[in-house]
């Protein structure tokens, strides 16, 4: 157990060992940026699990005694989705620990035992996990004693801190079992990569999918102010029999809320002993054969004939960044599966907010909500192009001795992600219209507006990391982890986008109020317009103004 | 045109310091290399000699100091500099996630090659370097030895003038070695330079015209082998190393 220990121990240097590099720059603004985005999900995600805890505990049929049922239903369900949603993380994660070289090319060679690395891998997923189960599981907790007004005091808080350190056991002892088929799958994956493109469109839509039906209850609830619309008494019974017997979670639940307490966190540790110990064994057989095969590459060779002729150097550079981005499966997933997909998610969220809104005003103001949801949705899904440098990895630096200027191949990369753009645009487009949200007008004129947002972001992004390029340092040259140009740049835009969006709507609003006899689309269309023009402008201005210099000091960023 | 004996490559007074450095990792360097000749960096891990031939491709920016390919500044004119120069870098830097023939292309496409040239110079090259039908694999399959062996391919695709290679040398099979050594003549004589930086004095000796001894990013020393006999070369450079470097190899 001692090279477990001394594992750990190379981890925690590692991780400090930036902060004790003398006359390393501070990435400030970074942090805070960040910070901030990450506070404000957890509030919003404590906000909204109030309002929703508050009224799903009100359907009672008039039962007073069904209300301990809801707050019972709602911490076994929570405690269900944080344990499925981990499983699927942790599934991943082992499958990465199983086939990413990284650090393990070292470590196979040196006197540590396979089950050793295996175990000092899933410790470190536990320990993410845990974090993640204390940001979720604890305020649901509260809210949930709050609400239902249980006494259980000491005990109830001391057997939710049990359920909390357990609940990151139950995920990564299933994922460990559930890696193993999962490698398989990968593998017959492998290389295909049009075929794991569709996968992922079609696993974005789904994810989609089930968003909207969690939209439809808001909505509905926003409608008629009672979720007793949504949940009828039969669907109530049938949750009520599925929370009964959603194990794993229904022990931890009915140990939390002291019914059998003891015994149901005694089948709870026992459970979590079932799946690890054959988890254990397994991978103990797998982890070696699988990683050997990595380490020596044995894996299905993609091979492609490519007929040497000319292409213009654009052409080329264009060519570059669509291989690069489709065969690397996280990019693919990140960028081209997602922008596919973001209409459907804008779709969603105008027909929501076009619910809220009717229960504040009278006036129609689609045209305008659809701009908001276009400009932030382009927003997230162009985040990627904060990578469009790094990406690159050590052929960026390589660039720079190819005669090629910086300039072409700052426009190469903006062509691949502007025609990204435009395409994502269309489709929101085609979908708009097709449902009848809004007119074919309108329509054309969110086009514009959804492409000017998204090229400005996309201009600013690339400058972004042209300045503090993060190039990775893996072997593969993938850019895996999120560094602070992508949280600055999505803060930025987001707040570009609630004043733009916020913007239309007051001017429609106005309109309106004041009774100005000329149509508001004209004008909120007019205001919008200009807006994403300025700051297309200057993110252009800001990319290609010193761009020589800035790229041939690129060095100094690494 | 550019004749035999023509200056390829001149750098007058190169200053470099890295961003987080207090020292310069450059001072004051010169040389210069001309068609039809083969120059080699020699020195300790360290010395300057990475540093220099990346001020010299435009990879690292430097201070002071004039950096001229083929009479073109690198700094003034960089992208007509650049495509007379086939770089091979010492870390193999190439897109993992591309073929090796997409990659070739790719790089034939940024430097303007012909399609008739380019077809050419990848049979050529395949004849030397022997990738095979590995050509058409992803090159993240490559071993480290194939990925050297891409690199080299790269460099000179179009043709260059200067073919510049930074230890070269490592990671490649002996038979590869010797044929990357061979080729490195073969190409000089067609009125080519080539220049690059090795640890191994047994290969420079071999192939080398001139060499220029770097220690602590100063030319500590420069030597002409053509004035020796062959058998002398490696005991002439290894003296030469012991006297500057204060070292026997």
């Amino acid at each position: 157990m001692r090279s477990v220990f001394l594992l750990f121990r190379k981890d925690i240097l590692c991780a400090f060992s930036a902060f004790r590099q003398k006359g390393r720059r501070r990435d400030v603004a970074g942090w805070i940026s960040t910070i901030l985005l990450l506070a404000g999900i957890f509030a919003a995600f404590v906000y909204a699990f109030y309002v929703f805890a508050e009224s799903y505990r009100s359907i009672t049929f008039d039962t007073p005694e069904a209300e301990a049922d809801r707050v019972y239903e709602l911490l076994t369900f929570s405690v269900g989705a944080v344990l499925v949603v981990q499983c699927l993380i942790g599934v991943k994660k082992i499958y990465d620990a199983l086939t990413d070289v990284k650090d393990q090319n070292v470590l196979i060679c040196q006197p540590v035992r396979a089950e050793h690395i295996y175990l000092y891998k899933i410790v470190r997923i536990y320990w993410a996990q845990l974090l993640s189960a204390v940001l979720i599981l604890v305020p649901v907790a509260v809210i949930t004693d709050v609400l239902s007004g249980y006494a259980g005091g000491a005990a109830y808080y001391g057997f939710t801190a049990l359920a909390v350190l357990l609940t990151p056991f139950l995920s990564c002892a299933a994922a460990s079992l559930l890696a193993v088929p999962y490698t398989f799958f990968m593998r017959f994956l492998e290389n295909k990569y049009l075929l794991r493109l569709l996968l992922y469109i079609l696993l974005i839509g789904a994810a989609f999918w089930v968003y909207g039906r969690i939209l439809l209850v808001i909505t509905t609830l926003l409608d008629s102010g009672k979720l007793e619309f949504v949940f009828e008494l039969q669907t109530m019974e049938r949750i009520h029999a599925v929370a009964a017997h959603l194990y794993p979670a229904a022990f931890l639940t009915k140990a939390v809320f002291g019914a059998d307490a003891a015994l149901n966190l005694l089948w709870a540790i026992l459970l979590c002993a079932g799946l690890f110990l054959p988890a254990y064994f397994l991978i103990r057989i797998f982890y070696r054969r699988a990683l050997q095969a990595r380490l020596e590459g044995e894996s299905r060779v993609f091979r492609r004939r490519t007929a040497f002729r000319r292409r213009s150097r654009l052409a080329s550079l264009l060519r570059k960044e669509f291989i690069l981005v489709l065969r690397t499966p996280s990019y693919a997933f990140q960028y081209l599966a997602t922008s596919v997909t973001v209409p459907f998610m804008v779709y969603q969220c105008v027909s929501l907010m076009r619910a809220m809104m009717s229960k504040i005003t009278i006036l129609d103001c689609d045209y305008e909500l659809a701009v908001f949801a276009v400009a932030v949705f382009s927003i997230i899904g162009n985040t990627f192009c904060t990578t469009n440098i790094s990406r690159d990895g050590r052929m960026g630096m390589f660039f720079k001795t190819l005669p090629v200027t910086p300039k072409e191949i700052v426009t190469g990369k903006l062509l691949f992600c502007g025609a990204v753009s435009v395409l994502s645009m269309v489709i929101v487009a085609v979908v708009l219209g097709a449902t009848g949200l809004l007119t074919p007008l309108e329509v054309t004129a969110l086009f514009f507006v959804g492409v000017i947002v998204s090229l400005a972001e996309i201009a600013a992004a690339t400058r972004k990391d042209l300045s503090s390029p993060v190039f990775p340092t893996q072997d593969n040259d993938e850019v895996t982890d999120s560094n602070s140009n992508v949280s600055l740049i999505m803060l930025l835009g987001l707040l570009f986008a609630f004043l733009a969006g916020a913007g239309s709507v007051l001017i429609s609003t106005l309109m309106s109020i004041y009774q100005i006899g000329f149509p508001s689309f004209v004008l909120s269309t007019a205001f919008i317009l200009v807006v994403a023009a300025v700051a297309c402008i200057l993110s252009f201005v800001y990319l290609f103004r010193g761009l020589d210099e800035k790229y041939r000091a690129m060095e100094e960023s690494l | 045109m550019i004749e035999r004996g023509d200056v390829i490559v001149k750098i007058e007074g190169l200053y470099k310091k890295y961003a987080k450095a207090k020292a310069y990792a450059v001072t004051d360097l010169s040389l210069e290399c001309r068609a039809g000749e083969i120059v080699g960096l020699i020195g300790r891990n360290g010395a300057g000699k990475s540093t220099t031939i990346k001020c010299l491709t435009g990879y690292l920016s430097y201070e002071k100091g004039k950096i001229s390919i083929c009479g073109r500044d690198v700094r003034k004119d960089p992208v007509r500099a650049k495509q007379e120069l086939g770089y091979v870098p010492d870390n193999s830097a190439v897109f993992e996630q591309m073929t090796g023939a997409e990659y070739l292309n790719f790089i034939a496409d940024l430097h303007r090659t012909p399609t008739g040239v380019r077809q050419t110079r990848v049979r050529e090259l395949q004849s030397v370097f022997r990738l095979g039908s590995r050509l058409d694999s992803m090159i993240s399959t490559y071993s480290h030895g194939m990925h050297q062996k891409i690199c080299l391919m790269a460099s000179l695709i179009h043709r260059p003038k200067l073919w510049l290679l930074d230890e070269p040398i490592t990671g490649l099979d002996p038979q590869t070695a010797a044929a990357l050594c061979r080729y490195m003549v073969f190409y000089k004589r067609k009125g080519n330079a080539v220049l690059y930086s090795s640890h191994n004095l047994d290969t420079v000796a071999r192939t080398c015209d001139r060499v220029y001894l770097i220690n602590g990013g100063k030319i500590a020393g420069h030597l002409d082998l053509t004035q020796f006999p062959a058998a002398e070369r490696e005991q002439k450079l290894s003296a030469l190393f012991a006297e500057k470097v204060g070292e026997t190899v």
